[in-house]
């Protein structure tokens, strides 16, 4: 089966008495896809039953068009997957090599000369072909991301399930990822959850926003700064009945909502789209450029 | 971690290593594999075990840089380890065609009036000793090894190898003075 | 350096073709001349060199071999299950010293007592607990959700970090036993409730973190052994005839709900 789709209906995930996820219908293809979201919305529930590590409470679900329920289509799933968590874990005294090289034996790579080849290649891949043999208790956060990065593209799966790649990195990690996840991109499936919007723009042929569990809005980055269209608006003193507001870098104000007439109108971002869904819950990340 | 560039010398370059940079132990790699492995091969005939030899050299040069304090070359100072790494993998191996083949290549009358002209008197009186005697001067004086280690690299005992520095030591005497 | 090696003698002796005297003096003087060297190195097979330098990377990265791992394939494991107990907390070297200490000393108060016997028979079967206990979970595994979304079975791996957990304690309080003078039987008292623990808390694991099971059953196992020790006039009766074939059924059942449930351990989760 060389199905190269996420197909999921209804799906739901419940703790307690609260839907973490709330009947999530979807479908998702090769490409990278951005998860935008406010902590709280279900991002990283839906990202773990996406990497096969949690049960949804109900809904169907189709990895690569196999059922995750299934013990042997999931293992199937497995091997063809690679999965980045939020918080990434590491054995501290092992070094960057010995760490991915532990993981390549969790993914059955059996033969030693194969799988240490194949572990140098995702190092030098995500740029940490020179440290390889130094202590991850020694490596920067950036270069531990790295690490916790490489070892998803051991076996270069078909599923990429990135959870939060970008967080804690400064702006030219987050720019070498960037390059790293567009060329991953082509017929695979990635699936990149953020924060940040920037990334959405520069990496994601498609963004999904979730709120409370539901999606919010599926469609292209351009669709989510269309959203914002006529609702975004330059003032020099702050207006009120804005939904959302905050100061630009030249002292400025700029405004997310509806208009006063005759307001002077701006070229919606898709922060701004981001915003107007994602409502007063969002902080904004610093100041708009 | 500063980016190494031909202008650095080996001193500083082997003080990166030192220090765990990875791409300076390719740099050092790159400047001093090429001649280790043709003057290892003309001690041993056995391509399979120059190489490990070299490879025994750089590792113990990753885990061992630290140990360099300024005592000579560089370059010297990488081939007392490489000689002795391959004086090791020597005694491993069972001895078959491990040495090079010694051939006669002492000088003919008219090569001999060239290599005056040339060299000068030592080189001909080195040309003119024995393989035999020729691969013990090399071993002591060129490689720096005790007689023990000179003994172990040709496979002879180290009082041979004393006995013919003696006669080596005769002969060139005797020729240049 | 004002003197270097002519490129025609540096050709001939890269060739192979220089003589005794000739090649003396390029040796002698190529280790301290980085012109004559470089032109050397355009004369040397890049493709052997290349291949010696992935030689040394190789030998550099490859990963570094515990003596629990070095042990372990001597005795026939495959490297790669070798690695993954070599990461197992519990079969650290410093874990096993620790567990040996424990014995011997449990041993030489058990020599020194009476009931000295009795206490050392209570204590073996904890220490196969403690080292599931550590073997797999989300709060001792860094690698835990990795590892969960990795094709390996998390819950064959718990297995068999807990099987090499508890030959290893075993083997250990068997020579401790033997130090133990006195009954003969009760010198081996200890392995059916040491199997019946390990084999209820795997099973309880299934439901779980293997933390919280080891934690609960060496709690019950204390409090069964306190009562014992208080109630009974003859505190061995717990390891008596009774006591055994009662540890020996709930191994069995434990058995049983493990290969009923092994796969729901990878389902459940991290605690979130």
């Amino acid at each position: 089966m060389s199905d190269t789709t996420i197909r999921m209906a209804q799906l739901r995930k419940r703790y307690g008495t609260t839907d973490v996820v709330a009947g999530l219908s979807l479908g998702i293809g090769p490409g990278v896809t951005g998860l935008l979201g406010p902590n709280g919305a279900g991002k990283t529930t839906l990202m773990r039953m996406l990497a096969t590590v949690l049960a949804p409470t109900d809904g169907d679900l189709a990895l690569l068009g196999r059922d995750p329920a299934d013990p042997d289509e999931r293992t199937d799933v497995r091997r063809r997957l690679g999965y980045m968590p939020q918080e990434p874990g590491f054995h501290r005294q092992f070094t960057a090599f010995e760490f991915v090289d532990y993981v390549a034996i969790l993914k059955e790579m059996t033969d030693t000369r194969a799988r240490h080849r194949e572990v140098r290649r995702v190092l030098e891949t995500v740029g940490l072909g020179d440290v390889t043999g130094r202590r991850i208790r020694k490596l920067s956060g950036g270069m531990r991301k790295r690490v916790a990065l490489a070892q998803a593209l051991l076996g270069d799966p078909q599923l990429l399930v990135l959870d939060e790649p970008t967080a804690a990195l400064d702006p030219e990690q987050r720019m070498r990822f960037r390059e790293l996840a567009s060329e991953l991109g082509g017929e695979r499936i990635v699936l990149v959850s953020t924060h940040q919007t920037e990334d959405v723009a520069a990496l994601c042929q498609r963004v999904i926003v979730l709120r409370d569990g539901r999606a919010a809005f599926d469609g292209t980055p351009a669709e989510l700064s269309g959203l914002a269209r006529g609702r975004v608006w330059i003032a020099d003193g702050r207006d009120e009945r804005a939904q959302l507001w905050w100061r630009t870098a030249e002292g400025r104000h700029r405004h997310v909502g509806e208009p006063p007439p005759g307001a002077q109108l701006v070229e919606p971002t898709i922060e701004d789209g981001y915003l107007l869904l994602a409502g007063p819950a969002v902080v904004p990340e610093g100041l708009a450029a | 971690m500063r980016a190494l560039s031909a202008d650095h010398d080996d001193v500083e370059v082997l003080a990166a290593v030192a220090d765990g940079d990875r791409p300076a132990l390719r740099v050092l790699y790159d400047r001093h594999a090429p001649w280790l492995a043709l003057r290892l091969a003309r001690r041993c005939a056995d391509p399979g075990l120059v190489e490990e030899t070299i490879q025994d050299t750089f590792v113990a040069i990753w885990r061992g840089a630290g140990r360099y304090k300024g005592q000579g070359d560089v370059g010297a100072w990488i081939w007392g380890i490489a000689i002795r790494r391959l004086i090791d993998a020597l005694r491993r191996q069972p001895r078959r065609q491990i040495l090079v083949a010694e051939v006669d290549d002492r000088p003919s009358a008219e090569e001999e009036i060239l290599l005056g002209v040339e060299y000068g008197d030592l080189g001909g009186a080195l040309q003119r000793l024995s393989p035999q005697l020729r691969a013990v001067v090399q071993a002591t004086v060129l490689d720096g090894l005790t007689s023990r280690e000179a003994g172990r690299l040709l496979g002879i005992p180290a009082g041979t190898v004393k006995t013919r520095m003696m006669r080596a030591r005769a002969q060139l005497r005797e020729e240049l003075a | 350096m004002s003197w270097h090696v002519q490129s025609e003698l540096l050709e001939r002796y890269a060739r192979g073709d220089a003589d005794g005297a000739q090649a003396f003096s390029v040796e002698a003087h190529l280790p301290s001349c980085p012109q004559c060297r470089g032109q050397i190195a355009a004369l040397v097979d890049g493709a052997v060199l290349q291949g010696a330098w992935e030689g040394i990377e190789e030998r550099l990265d490859a990963p570094r071999r515990g003596p629990v791992e070095t042990a372990l394939m001597r005795a026939g494991v495959s490297e790669h299950v070798a690695r993954l107990l070599g990461a197992t907390p519990a079969l650290r070297l410093s874990w096993l010293l620790a567990c040996a200490l424990v014995l011997a000393f449990a041993a030489w108060a058990a020599s020194r007592h009476d009931g000295g016997v009795y206490w050392f028979l209570v204590l073996a079967p904890l220490l196969p607990l403690a080292g599931v206990a550590v073997a797999y979970g989300p709060d001792v595994d860094p690698t835990y959700e990795v590892g969960l979304a990795a094709p390996m079975r998390s819950f064959g791996l718990l297995l068999i970090r807990a099987l090499a957990v508890l030959v290893t304690t075993t083997a250990m309080a068997a020579i401790a036993a033997l130090a133990l003078d006195g009954l003969h039987w009760s010198a081996a008292a200890w392995l059916a409730p040491s199997l019946g623990l390990t084999l209820a808390s795997l099973a309880l694991a299934t439901r779980m973190s293997a933390l919280a099971a080891c934690a609960s059953l060496g709690a019950l196992w204390m409090l069964a052994a306190g009562v014992g020790w208080h109630l009974a006039r003859e505190p061995l009766v717990l390891f008596g005839a009774a006591g055994q074939v009662t540890c020996a059924l709930v191994a069995a059942i434990a058995a049983f709900v493990l290969a009923r449930n092994a796969d729901s351990i990878e389902r459940r989760g991290g605690m979130a």
